[in-house]
């Protein structure tokens, strides 16, 4: 969606994000006051966030896409060229963490209570952003599926294209991500409200570990080729990375309380690859995850884990529950691994999302469980 | 609320203008009060700044992938050689008969034939419903019969087809290029009223890699390589096969020199070649796709002007466990190809005939981004 305006062409998306940006700002400044946190900080955040968002989601779209640009194209200083689109919406959070820190540091605020102001509404933002995406007509929309009732009687749930003598019914992916978005708004919100016990850092590390197992499920079913390497969906990538991130985040935390070591309960975190390793050694789990043909490799990534292994378990304190979180959390991201794989060419799609959905909330609970467990610990004491 | 939200807005907008309202300014003396009035102003200032900014955004951000636009105004600026009497490719069909019109009347001895438009996204005419058998269809102007013949421990599904016109050897994509998108073959075949189609190259779903990726003469991407082989069709739908070379020019040159004699209607990027002018090809050690490991396999060749074959391997299964390249180039050469390429295998190969796919896999039907598919040109 084009139009024109002062002699220019704006867009409807790119119209739809500034006044996303915008209400986002606000609520930010609405949220924050409770904080006792002035209109200038958030003033200079605004000023630092959109254009820091707007860098980095740029520069990691060009990461992904550095061979399109230098090789398919031949001419990498189009990366300069933004405005012809190509964002990340990983990177555009990655540049608002970024100006959140230096905003923090430039008005001497805690980083980490200034974090939890601008992320607490940040799943508007999220929300604005994703509806925005149906204007473009390229992102947000998903497989193709046969399920011509449901998407007469649920029109909202599909997005309708014409393919030569048919109408077809794909994902409307990026309605399903702004629902999901407002949720996790909701979730962070009665968080930040009613948890007493929580410290800085907290509301924003439960809107990463959320947001990010979502993206696990959401861009599995989009079908717009946008930031891929190959096979690999790199966004779907950092959306397992964020619950990981908190729940390493979470285990220091732990670790310092009990004194538990975390490179012991990083090493057995070693035990479900090498479970999975030797599984696709023995039957291949498909094509792709399939090393019988290359036993030498599999046999060499054992011995390497194994020698990992022996190397911190010398060492004492591992601790039974963290190992617990650990092993729960990468058995889960291993069948997540597993349910990608498996959902090209699935018999039943309807039931591998569903999976995959389960997946996705056991990787959101594995850091809760841990955070939990530490809070009830801390008002026993 | 709203009125509690309203009354946010002004409360705040009357302290940024007007400073803190009377009783926190009970105290104060009148520097202070002038420089809290300074500080708001300021506020104002950066707010305005801040507005500003988002609102340029509307021009600056498009989407948050390239536009489709600018990708073909890239692919344009690419810098390339096609050679001074290089045919534009976006002018259209210009049906230049040569031996296929002689094998064309032979075969197909009807009159008056209208030609498919040459658009990527106009589907085929809709086949007569009646003149389906289980394993073939034929009408005024296709010819298409399905066998099936085990080898080298596996299955292969076979589909001969003769058209009456180089318009009804087709090609579709899934959405628009550089979309992303996919779909199910037998999606693709019954929106695009398919007689019979196989997969393509899968190199229509993303603008990156290398490859001269053409589509009813829709170019996608236009780069040449050292590592693959091409397949060109051209105005009479005759397949022209360029090996690839030691350097990329060796490729453009190749390319070059075919663009100055014929019009360039699609071009795929996958291969290896199987067969080149009848003569049976060797298949090199480092060709993408494991040449060399059994999996299931797709492939078309010609056999004679507007006559072809489709094969489709059936593999990782118990019933067949797929076939390596070289199998499958022995294969297309002792059917009698003069020409034949392998397309995408593994999970994307699929044979579709009368909507339902005929190749068997070990996973359901996958979604590929792009077919090749005949279709017939009755006016039905």
């Amino acid at each position: 969606m084009t139009f024109q305006a002062f002699g220019l062409t704006g867009y409807g998306y790119g119209l739809a994000a500034g006044a996303d940006a915008l209400a986002y700002l606000f609520a930010v400044w609405f949220f924050s006051r409770k904080s006792h946190m002035d209109a200038d900080a958030v003033l200079l955040y605004g000023m630092l966030g959109i254009p820091l968002g707007l860098i980095v989601s740029r520069i990691f779209f060009c990461a992904v896409n550095v061979q399109y640009y230098t090789k398919t194209i031949m001419q990498p200083w189009r990366m300069l060229s933004f405005w012809d689109g190509g964002y990340s919406m990983a990177g555009m959070l990655a540049g608002l963490v970024l100006a959140a820190l230096i905003a923090a540091k430039l008005k001497k605020l805690d980083f980490r209570a200034f974090l939890d102001a601008v992320f607490l509404p940040a799943g508007l933002l999220v929300f604005g952003l994703r509806l925005a995406e149906g204007l473009t007509e390229l992102l947000g929309v998903g497989r193709q599926v046969s399920v011509d009732a449901l998407a007469n009687s649920m029109p909202v749930l599909f997005v309708t294209e014409t393919m030569g003598a048919m109408e077809l019914h794909r994902l409307a992916v990026f309605r399903y991500e702004a629902a999901f978005a407002l949720l996790v708004f909701a979730l962070t919100l009665w968080f930040f409200r009613t948890s007493k016990k929580r410290q800085s850092g907290d509301a924003a590390m439960l809107f990463f570990a959320l947001y990010g197992a979502g993206q696990v499920l959401f861009e599995s079913m989009r079908d717009d080729g946008h930031m891929m390497l190959g096979f690999i969906r790199v966004q779907q990538v950092l959306g397992v990375l964020a619950p990981l991130i908190v729940l390493t985040v979470l285990c220091r935390r732990y670790g310092r309380r009990h004194g538990a070591r975390d490179a012991v309960t990083a090493a057995w975190t070693a035990l479900p690859v090498m479970a999975l390793i030797l599984w696709m050694m023995v039957a291949p789990i498909n094509h792709v995850l399939d090393l019988s043909r290359h036993i030498p490799l599999g046999i060499g990534l054992l011995a390497a884990l194994c020698l990992y292994l022996a190397f911190f378990l010398r060492i004492k304190g591992a601790n039974l529950r963290l190992i617990l979180a650990w092993l729960a959390a990468l058995l889960t991201v291993t069948a997540c691994v597993l349910l990608e794989f498996s959902m090209d060419g699935s018999a039943n799609l309807g039931r591998d999302y569903a999976l995959l959905a389960l997946c996705c909330a056991v990787l959101f609970l594995c850091p809760c469980a841990l955070y939990r467990a530490l809070h009830r610990q801390e008002e026993r004491s | 609320m709203i009125l509690f939200t309203f009354y946010h807005i002004r409360g705040s907008l009357d302290s940024l203008v007007d400073g803190p309202p009377m009783y926190y300014n009970k105290g104060i003396n009148r520097k202070g009060r002038t420089a809290m009035r300074s500080a708001n102003r300021r506020l104002i200032f950066f707010a305005g700044i801040v507005v500003l900014m988002a609102l340029s955004l509307m021009f600056a951000v498009p989407s948050g992938a390239v536009t489709l636009g600018a990708a073909a105004r890239y692919q344009e600026d690419t810098e390339l050689d096609l050679g001074s009497d290089a045919l534009p490719l976006t002018e259209g069909l210009n049906v230049r008969y040569t031996a296929s019109a002689g094998m064309m009347d032979a075969i197909f001895p009807v009159n008056n034939i209208s030609y498919l438009p040459l658009d990527l996204t106009e589907p085929g005419r809709v086949p007569l419903e009646a003149n389906f058998t289980e394993t073939s269809y034929q009408d005024e102007t296709i010819w298409v019969e399905i066998e099936e013949t085990r080898a080298y421990d596996s299955a292969f599904h076979v589909a001969y087809v003769k058209i009456a016109t180089p318009t009804q050897l087709r090609t579709a994509i899934a959405g628009k290029f550089g979309s992303g998108r996919t779909l199910k073959p037998t999606v693709f075949s019954q929106s695009m009223n398919a007689v019979v189609l196989i997969n393509g190259d899968y190199y229509t779903k993303t603008d990156s890699g290398n490859g001269y990726i053409v589509r009813q003469g829709e170019k996608h991407r236009w780069k040449a390589s050292n590592r693959t082989d091409l397949l060109l069709i051209d105005e009479n739908s005759d397949f022209h096969i360029i090996l690839h070379g030691d350097s990329k020019s060796d490729e453009e040159e190749a390319v070059d020199a075919f663009l100055e004699e014929h019009e360039l209607i699609n071009a795929f990027y996958f291969g290896p070649a199987l067969v080149v002018d009848g003569e049976l090809q060797e298949i090199p050690d480092e060709y993408l796709g494991d040449p060399h490991e059994d999996n299931p396999r797709a492939a078309i060749g010609q056999l004679a002007p507007l006559t072809y074959v489709l094969v489709s391997v059936d593999g990782r299964t118990d019933a067949s466990a797929g076939i390596t390249v070289e199998e499958l180039a022995a294969f297309m050469k002792d059917l009698g190809c003069e020409q034949a390429y392998a397309m995408d295998g593994g999970n994307s190969s699929a044979l579709v005939f009368h909507n339902q796919l005929v190749s068997v896999k070990d996973v359901n039907e996958r979604d590929v981004s792009d077919v090749i598919y005949f279709a017939t040109a009755i006016d039905n």
